[in-house]
């Protein structure tokens, strides 16, 4: 036995250690279980904290202990404090120790093993059978309690001595209710027999319940009570109206509680059945033999009051058993409180706060509460009518047997033979209802329906699956009115597929299905081509995304793209070639470089025939490979011969389906309005060309060969021109502006059609924010004073440089005509913010105003002005020395960035290097002219 | 403490209620204090409280019980504090008392104000415990929001108000106050029918509700059913007068359940016995619907003719049941009773002995556990040699709370300290605890439930069901 000694002595050498040792037990720390002989008991050492405080040692006590969770003032009682302390000395002592201890000791209570000697007497009802499942049960004790009056020995008394001896009195006519009686022609016994102690109690439960009900506060003056009279009127009163359509109407304005036993009355009444016995009613005999409440007061009534009034206001009107006492509403909170009798009081909560629509809510809800109860009563209701038939029609059939087996013996013992049919009870015939129609008519009804019947499921099923009306009536309307009863023999009903519901379920299902599919699909051929450009209405726009496999990136972060387009806002989605030109068109058989020719007005593909001088041109530029361009050049050319422009439309990036290229004669492109969820509102557009820039540009300086070669076009042009819009020339330079900034394709794909650029972030394909932040980081150690001396002898560099560049590029267009579309390429250099502010700004120079706004606008945040400022000085630097790059182009695509900008002094300087870059300001505006 | 002087220091009619004597006891002598005095058939008979002992020990003692020689001790002023055990002996008197003995007289104010309290011990209504007052309010607000355990209120409840109880065939003493109707206690007996739980004065009616009384078990769902118990689930606001019934009989043997609200707030789960009759109740715990202190008991009682028979255990292990299936730590509402306290210390410390001399001895737990064999079972895996556990594991697979366990460890002195670390050690002891306990179910002398008997979901209630309006 290696338990630590008795903890007096093991404390006393602790206490030493008793500070080290304070640390609690952790909950969540493991503790490791050791059995005992795995240690030498020397280490062990009773954790002095968890020693129980009601342990006999004195130093543990004052230890915090563990709360036993007993009330503190019992916590000193002596038989308690016997038992821990025995069981504390058991787990420290020896084996003897804890076995006499622990079984001497106890807690003593007051004796309850008596037994009644008579119990059986009052429990002998029938053997309870325990169901095999286990019971549910729900029922009250009041519902299990019968008749809720119990007689008690005055009661006794009083029903041995008085009522059984004289009462019923003999004659009919008697003392109470003696015309009452009269009309009663019940059996003799009925009468006669003398008062069951269940019926004396019905009597009295019935008073109580009564007087309850009419009188509630009786207690405050029993000299009030009811007389027999008014009470027995009451009674009756309420036993017939009970019998009225609605039972439980009756109460009116409050509706009480019914009790078991009235409950019981009301029902018969309604059922017309008695005696009402329920599984409630214990001993259904005595039950059965209970008179009605009605009969029971005329024979018994009156003496029964007066021994019930005497003890009622005995008691001082309140009821006769003794009753809980509850809270009392007049008597003062603090006797409520403190009488020790009143129980149960009623929880007070707090009410929830009510609304008009709670109100309704709950109104409602009663409502409908009240209605399926009500149907759920009349079901039941009818259950139990139709069941009390059954049993009716059981009882006569019965009677008609003993009739019928009666009157065998009495035929045997007469002898009359013949006539047997009447001593067997007749198979009742199903009731057939067959209507007198003609038979031939059925007959030939009766073909048409078995013809009919086995194509009906098929030609249902397949028909989208209806409704149930399947089942409803595979008739024709017109015939059902006259429809027969028909019964088929089993061999001649047609076989008729059986269909479950769920198969009808699935096929709906599956048809639902189908019909969102195909919605999906149309929708689908509809949206083609579409774009969502809700959030982007301005056309054309720049994007500065570098991810080429993100072909639909969102556009609605490009800055400035919506600032430029609530600037110049006009949208002209109707068609952009207007009639006239579309007459021209039509006229010359010519083909526009970049368009579809089409015959008619209903807009037929005809075959395009190339410009001859387009020949040429390609020609010349097929040669020039300076640009490593033949790729493209030649698809265009080939392209060109094969009347294949679906490059112009859709790029040479991607070949797409011509599906949608196909309305020629369609607007360039359309904007269509659709409603989304929650009233949202997006637009969309279709179809934006690419701009062939060089063939416009031809095409464009020939329009007065156009005219000359179609004098009836001019003839009809003429007249129109007073229509500035309709102006042939505006509207082809409209169209061209239009085609100059409608490309629409994001800086990745440009750069695909313009790998020329040879910006220092495009060469080594860092992206532009990285190269943006390297930039700004770097230039940031620089003064600001060196930078801006910098800047103002570079400005004029600079500006000396770009005219010169200008020239040569100007020498470099002459020199060959076909170079890839500069259209696509001025995107690309634009693409970059710092470029585009550098460029719009850079005749300001040091204008470090009109960059706060450009800053707030800046994605790629930068803070800084002066890695702005230089940034922007060097990177047109970087653009010369590209000198494939037409830097006219490039700065007007960075102005039109900043068309908002463009009235802004700053601009002045650049305008003024280049005409170009004013009027792109607008992109779409028909408005706006472009000038040359 | 002087046995021999006997001569008298007071005489009988200086006796006032509240007033605290010595008494033969047990052959010995024990303080008591005077609850109440009543003369009947001539003799004066005292309600006395012994100190130290529980209430239910309280009585009604002749005159010639009381120990004269030794002295008497008054009720101490009002306005003094109450908590003082030891007594100050101030030696109050009130006037009554003082015309007869020779004690000195204290001044007239103290007098005036002890009168006061006698004539409020005459009423019914009064004697308050000093200091109740204050208490009283946090009490009454503490019933609002939950339990149905707390002290007693009222000094008309410390007295004892019926003597016998016949409940079916068991005649039994009822140890507390009960607030049944007051012209019940006027009779020497009350009936209580044995499954109604119905209370009758009289005989006769007692007898005309029986030949009417079809009840045959509690009025609610069996939840479980084996060869020796049900048990039953009882909504206290759809059996309202069956639950009140249930409570009433049970205020009469514990103390510290109240009365005070109604039922409707609590389920009750009966514990039921199968006789030829029928179910008949042997012991019930109440359970808030909904606790917000994590309480899986309210009130918890085995009825004292089934006491010391291992139901009480039997209660414990199904509420434990019940939190399992709730997945939920409860722990019983406090103040515990003393024999509460001991029933729940008895089956806490033969669940933490199972489990951890199993956890230490996964042989045993083979051995032991017929259900080892079933990989579903949740017990402890049996790994073998050292094993770990923290308190909170070990209060997860009981459903304890963490508090309960520490005091079962503590009680056991279970855990030691080891080289400055914490650690179980099943002691010889602890080994003789779980043999027993491991004897007593295979020689079927301890029931144990199944778990797997237990056909119940726990109920859920709305939040305008949980208020408990009328």
């Amino acid at each position: 036995m290696a338990v630590p000694p008795a903890n007096h002595a093991s404390s006393g050498k602790s206490s030493a250690r008793q500070l080290m040792r304070q640390r609690k037990i952790s909950v969540k720390a493991p503790l490791p279980i050791y059995n005992q002989n795995e240690f030498a008991g020397n280490d062990l050492e009773v954790e002095p904290l968890l020693l129980s405080h009601l342990g006999s040692n004195q130093q543990a006590r004052d230890s915090p202990a563990v709360e036993t969770g007993v009330d503190k003032n019992e916590e000193d009682e002596v038989h308690l404090r016997q038992v821990i302390n025995a069981a504390q000395q058991a787990l420290q002592g020896s084996d003897k120790d804890k076995s006499n201890a622990a079984s001497s000791v106890y807690i003593p209570t007051p004796d309850a093993s008596r037994l009644w000697p008579i119990a059986h007497k009052y429990y002998n009802d029938s053997v309870f059978v325990e169901p095999d499942s286990y019971i549910k049960f729900s029922a009250t004790v009041e519902d299990t309690l019968g008749i809720e009056y119990n007689m008690d020995e005055v009661d006794e008394e009083f029903f041995k001595n008085t009522l059984v001896k004289e009462y019923p009195k003999e004659s009919k006519s008697n003392t109470n209710g003696g015309d009452a009686s009269a009309t009663t022609n019940g059996a003799a016994s009925d009468d006669s027999r003398p008062c069951s102690e269940l019926e004396f109690e019905a009597i009295c439960d019935k008073f109580e319940k009564t007087i309850e009900a009419k009188q509630p506060f009786l207690s405050m003056d029993p000299s009030t009570i009811l007389s027999y009279k008014e009470l027995h009127h009451i009674i009756l009163q309420e036993l017939n109206s009970a019998s009225t359509a609605d039972p439980y109407a009756q109460s009116g304005a409050d509706p009480k509680y019914i009790s078991t036993s009235s409950l019981k009355e009301k029902l018969s009444k309604e059922l017309n059945f008695k005696p009402f016995v329920t599984t409630f009613d214990k001993e259904q005999e005595s039950t059965n033999n209970i008179r009605s409440i009605s009969k029971l007061l005329e024979l018994f009534g009156e003496p029964v009051y007066n021994h019930w009034k005497a003890r009622k206001i005995e008691r001082k009107g309140i009821s006769i058993a003794p009753s809980l006492k509850f809270e009392d509403p007049s008597a003062t909170e603090k006797d409520n409180d403190n009488d020790p009798y009143i129980c149960f009081r009623r929880r007070e909560f707090r009410q929830a706060r009510k609304t008009r629509r709670a109100d309704n809510l709950g109104a409602e809800r009663i409502r409908s509460l009240h209605r399926s109860l009500k149907r759920a009563r009349e079901l039941v209701l009818n259950v139990c009518q139709r069941e009390l038939l059954k049993l009716q029609s059981w009882e006569s059939e019965q009677h008609i047997f003993k009739l019928r087996s009666e009157a065998k013996s009495v035929k045997r013992l007469v002898g009359i033979k013949g006539d047997d049919h009447l001593f067997y009870p007749h198979k009742r015939k199903k009731i057939v209802v067959v209507e007198p129609v003609d038979d031939g008519e059925t007959d030939s009804y009766r073909v048409k329906r078995e013809k009919k019947r086995p194509q009906e499921p098929s030609s249902y099923i397949p028909a989208q699956s209806k409704e149930p009306r399947l089942f409803a009536t595979p008739l024709q309307p017109e015939a059902s009115s006259t429809q027969p009863y028909v019964k088929l023999p089993p061999s001649k009903i047609p076989d008729l597929d059986l269909v479950s519901v769920s198969s009808i379920l699935q096929e709906k299902n599956e048809a639902l299905k189908r019909a969102v599919a195909e919605k999906l699909r149309k929708r689908k051929e509809l949206d083609r081509g579409w774009v969502n450009i809700s959030y982007d209405p301005h056309q054309p726009f720049f994007t500065f995304a570098t991810n080429t496999s993100n072909k639909d990136i969102e556009l609605s972060h490009i800055p400035y793209s919506s600032v430029a387009a609530n600037f110049l806002h006009q949208f002209n989605t109707s068609n952009v070639i207007s009639d006239q030109l579309k007459r021209a068109l039509e006229d010359t058989k010519r083909p526009l470089p970049g368009t579809k020719t089409f015959s008619g007005s209903n807009g037929e593909m005809v075959n395009s025939k190339p410009f001859p001088q387009l020949q040429t041109l390609l020609s010349k530029h097929l040669n020039n490979r300076e640009n490593g361009s033949q790729g493209y050049i030649a698809q265009l050319l080939a392209n060109i011969e094969n009347h294949d422009f679906s490059s112009y439309t859709n790029g040479f990036g991607d070949v797409k389906d011509s599906s949608d290229t196909e309305e020629v004669s369609g607007p360039m492109f359309r904007l269509r309005k659709r409603g989304g969820r929650a009233n949202q509102v997006f637009v969309d557009r279709r179809g934006l060309f690419q701009r062939p820039t060089k063939e416009i540009d031809e095409w464009l300086s020939t329009p007065p060969d156009l005219e000359d070669n179609k004098p009836d076009e001019t003839d009809e042009a003429k007249p129109l021109n007073k229509d500035a819009y309709l102006n042939k020339k505006d509207a082809m330079s409209r169209l061209d502006s239009q085609w100059r900034f409608s490309d629409d394709f994001p800086e990745y794909d440009a750069g695909i059609m313009q790998p020329f650029s040879l910006e220092p972030s495009r060469l080594n394909y860092i992206s532009d924010d990285t190269q943006s932040i390297r930039f700004g980081s770097m230039l940031l150690s620089k003064s600001y004073d060196l930078l801006r001396e910098s800047a103002h002898s570079r400005l004029s560099a600079i500006q000396a440089r770009m005219r010169a560049y200008q020239n040569s590029r100007q020498l470099q267009q002459d020199s060959n005509g076909a170079r890839p579309q500069p259209g696509a390429s001025a995107n690309s250099p634009a693409s970059r913010p710092p470029a585009s502010y550098s460029s719009a700004n850079m005749s300001a120079g040091s204008g470090v105003s009109s960059y706060n706004s450009d800053l707030s606008r800046s994605q790629s945040g930068y803070t800084l002005l002066q890695g702005l400022q230089l940034q922007r000085l060097q990177l047109p630097l970087h653009a010369g020395g590209a000198s494939n790059v037409p830097m006219k182009s490039q700065i007007s695509q960075a102005s039109k960035g900043f068309s908002s900008q463009k009235r802004s002094p700053n601009l002045r300087g650049l305008s003024s290097t280049d005409p170009h870059s004013l009027p792109y300001g607008s992109p779409r505006g028909s408005s706006v002219e472009l000038k040359k | 403490m002087t046995k021999n002087d006997t001569t008298p220091k007071f005489a009988v009619s200086d006796i006032v209620l509240g007033c605290k004597v010595w008494v033969n006891k047990e052959g010995g002598t024990r303080r008591a204090e005077i609850l109440q005095q009543h003369v009947k058939k001539g003799n004066q008979r005292f309600y006395v409280h012994y100190q130290d002992y529980n209430k239910r020990l309280d009585e009604w003692i002749g005159a010639d019980r009381i120990d004269y020689s030794k002295e008497l001790e008054y009720a101490k002023e009002k306005v003094e504090e109450k908590n003082s055990t030891k007594s100050s002996l101030k030696n109050l008197k009130n006037s009554k008392s003082a015309s007869a003995a020779g004690t000195p007289q204290p001044t007239t104010a103290e007098t005036l104000e002890d009168g006061e309290v006698d004539l409020d011990n005459l009423n019914v209504q009064g004697l308050k415990r000093p200091g109740e007052e204050l208490t009283r309010e946090d009490e009454l607000k503490k019933l609002r929001t939950g339990g149905s355990m707390t002290q007693n209120y009222s000094e008309v409840s410390r007295v004892r108000n019926l003597d016998t109880v016949i409940l079916g065939e068991h005649i039994i003493e009822p140890w507390y106050f009960s607030p049944y109707p007051i012209e019940l206690t006027e009779e020497d007996t009350i009936y209580i029918c044995d499954f109604t739980l119905s209370y009758f004065g009289s005989r006769k009616q007692f007898e005309r509700h029986r030949a009417k009384c079809l009840m045959k078990h509690p009025p609610g769902n069996e939840i479980y059913r084996d060869d020796v118990v049900s048990f039953w689930e009882i909504d206290g606001r759809r059996q309202r007068t069956w639950c009140r019934n249930l409570c009433l009989l049970s205020k009469l043997f514990l103390d510290h359940k109240t009365l005070y609200y109604d039922v409707d707030p609590f389920l009750f789960y009966v514990m039921t016995k199968r006789l030829a009759q029928g179910h008949h109740v042997v012991g019930y715990f109440s359970k808030e619907k909904e606790s917000a202190d994590g309480y899986n008991v309210a009130c918890i009682l085995t009825l004292p003719c089934y006491q010391k028979k291992g139901y009480g255990k039997m209660l414990i292990q199904f509420l434990y049941m019940l939190s399992k299936v709730e997945n939920k730590n409860g722990l019983p509402e406090k103040p515990l009773s003393d024999l509460g306290l001991l029933s729940y210390r008895a089956y806490w410390t033969d669940v933490l002995v199972k489990l951890l001399v199993e956890a230490a001895n996964p042989h045993l737990w083979k051995q032991n556990n017929p259900a080892a064999s079933d990989p579903s079972s949740d017990l402890p895996p049996p790994k073998a040699g050292l094993l770990e556990m923290t308190i909170e594991d070990i209060a997860n697979t009981l459903n304890m709370t963490t508090t309960d366990v520490l005091h079962t460890l503590s009680t056991l002195q279970i855990t030691k300290y080891y080289r400055g670390l914490h650690v179980v050690v099943i002691t010889d002891h602890i080994m003789a605890l779980y043999e027993k306990l491991i004897k007593k179910i295979k020689d079927k002398k301890k029931h144990e439930l199944d778990p797997e008997k237990l056909q119940w979901t726990p109920p859920s209630f709305t939040a305008n069901q949980l208020r408990f309006g009328w």
